[in-house]
């Protein structure tokens, strides 16, 4: 941290003040002094308190009214006190803000070990507030950074690629009749290499669009999402001969759009591996599963993967099959993963290399454990 | 009014897009007069005649071709000035961008956009698209016979 952790230090009789700071000396604190309750309030206005001493006995405003007065303010609302105090048992329900932050009790006359012991105590627990709070900015500044990049990449990073398509293809078409054979292939290259370019960055805007927006969580019916994705796939399968089997799938509390993208990339993935199978089978259910969480399955019969591989399965762009064998930019699992997790669900997967593939969604069953958004 | 008469404001920072769009609209035979604005403060002083525009002889545009992301001033600030004005918020604006953030969809939705499209990535399908828009725009849709 960069500047010295203060604790205020009130006492009206300047003996024990001077005893006090003589004690705390021993750590590295800055002790700001006051000799009574007004003069402690004003100060607390000027500096950012770890923590505050209060003697309890003071004539005008003894310890525990400067005490409430300091809890009702919303800047040392949370300001840890110790209070010392000749007499213990008699007052200890006369202040009433313990619930709203650290308070603890020393008896006079106080050995300095015990106090030393109480007071690091308190300045660890506000050192570690203020890294918190470093920390959640430092999160909030980069995750604004990721804003602003993902913005601007879906402006400026599509149009260069655009252009190289559409020059490329325009002369194609002015320059057909003068290219031999070999340039119009290249020409043909350039084309393909620059729709590629924008599905990985359609792709990629796509995966950083499912980490931030917002959820709406309401009763997702998974049946109907399943029915969904299906439908929307029918002109991918009609020259396909695929035997489906759909067993009863639960109702989640989730964000629909988000977990129809979940289901579309799962399912569409059974689809495209099991292209090359003579009797494509899939089969999407629910599996046994513990008390709190629902677990869901899609299982095909197609080429599966090397279970070496399985750390590779749901990162961003990773493939495990070459673009010649099955298409695909290999954004569509790591879109699964970030979904679900975002969901508090987990995603997992385990195959046979040419014997299927088995791939698991979970879901909370309560909605307690979601990202609150 | 004609509307294949009246002419298009073009607001586009990209020379690329400005010769592509171009190209396209008059491969479809729509031959309006497209005067070119290269950000949105240039837009804003042509539609208001100011500055180098001040002395301009010309009739007010039948559609505008607005992008988003441009020097300056943007899209967005340009649609909120067109549509917050009593004549212009007449003039069809169609949003033609590389962006399909849903943020920006809302914002210029919400502001009275009248037609928002995304640039294709493929030459074929952003050629359909700007001839499907040029078409619509000039040659199907009705605007108030004269602004006032």
């Amino acid at each position: 941290m960069s500047e010295k952790q203060k604790i205020l230090i009130v006492d009206d009789k300047k003996e024990n003040l001077f005893a006090l700071e003589k004690t705390l000396s021993e750590t590295n604190v800055q002790i700001v002094k006051a000799s009574c309750g007004n003069e402690a309030l004003r100060l607390s206005l000027n500096h950012d308190f770890a923590l505050a001493i209060l003697d309890v006995q003071m004539p005008n405003m003894d310890g525990y009214e400067l005490a409430e007065l300091l809890r009702s303010d919303d800047k040392t609302r949370r300001l840890p006190i110790i209070f010392l105090t000749a007499a213990l048992m008699q007052e200890i329900d006369i202040f009433k803000g313990y619930e709203s932050g650290g308070v603890d009790y020393i008896l006079k006359p106080y050995r300095p070990a015990i106090l030393l012991s109480k007071v690091a105590i308190f300045l660890e627990l506000d050192r570690q507030k203020s890294e918190l709070l470093e920390k959640q900015k430092l999160l909030e500044a980069s995750n604004n950074e990721l804003k602003a990049f993902a913005y601007s990449v879906s402006h400026d990073l599509r149009a260069p690629i655009r252009h190289v398509n559409s020059f490329a293809k325009l002369l194609k078409e002015s320059a057909t009749d003068n290219l031999d054979e070999k340039s119009q292939r290249y020409l043909s290259m350039i084309i393909d290499a620059a729709i590629r370019m924008g599905q990985l960055v359609d792709d990629l805007l796509e995966f950083s669009r499912a980490g931030r927006v917002g959820m709406t969580l309401r009763p997702v019916d998974l049946r109907q999402l399943v029915d969904k994705t299906i439908a929307d796939l029918k002109t991918d399968i009609e020259d396909r001969d695929i035997a489906w089997k759909i067993c009863s799938l639960p109702k989640v509390y989730a964000d629909q759009s988000l977990i129809q993208i979940v289901l579309d990339n799962l399912i569409s993935n059974a689809v495209k591996f099991t292209g090359k199978c003579k009797n494509a089978q899939i089969e999407i259910g629910e599996a046994p599963n513990g008390e709190n969480e629902f677990i869901i399955f899609v299982r095909d019969n197609g080429c599966g993967f090397d279970m070496n591989y399985i750390d590779k399965l749901f990162g961003v762009f990773q493939r495990l099959h070459r673009q010649e064998e099955f298409e695909g930019t290999g954004i569509g699992l790591a879109n699964v993963r970030r979904i679900i997790t975002r969901h508090g669900g987990r995603t997992w997967a385990e195959s046979t290399l040419g014997k299927g593939a088995n791939f698991y969604i979970s879901l909370p069953r309560n909605d307690a454990s979601m990202e609150d958004r | 009014m004609n509307l294949a008469k009246g002419n298009i404001l073009l607001v586009e920072d990209d020379e690329a897009d400005i010769e592509l769009i171009t190209d396209i609209l008059r491969k479809y035979n729509l031959n309006n007069v497209i005067n070119v604005a290269r950000d949105g403060e240039e837009a804003l002083n042509f539609l208001f005649r100011r500055g180098e525009f001040e002395q301009l002889q010309r009739e007010d545009p039948v559609l505008v071709l607005l992008d988003l992301k441009m020097p300056k001033l943007g899209g967005i600030e340009v649609l909120k000035t067109m549509k917050s004005d009593k004549k212009f918020k007449k003039i069809p604006v169609v949003v033609v961008t590389s962006s399909r953030e849903n943020s920006d969809i809302q914002k210029c939705y919400e502001l009275g956009v009248n037609a928002y499209v995304v640039k294709p990535i493929d030459f074929t399908e952003f050629n359909e698209a700007i001839k499907n828009v040029g078409l619509f725009w000039l040659r199907i849709n009705q605007t108030p016979l004269s602004l006032p």
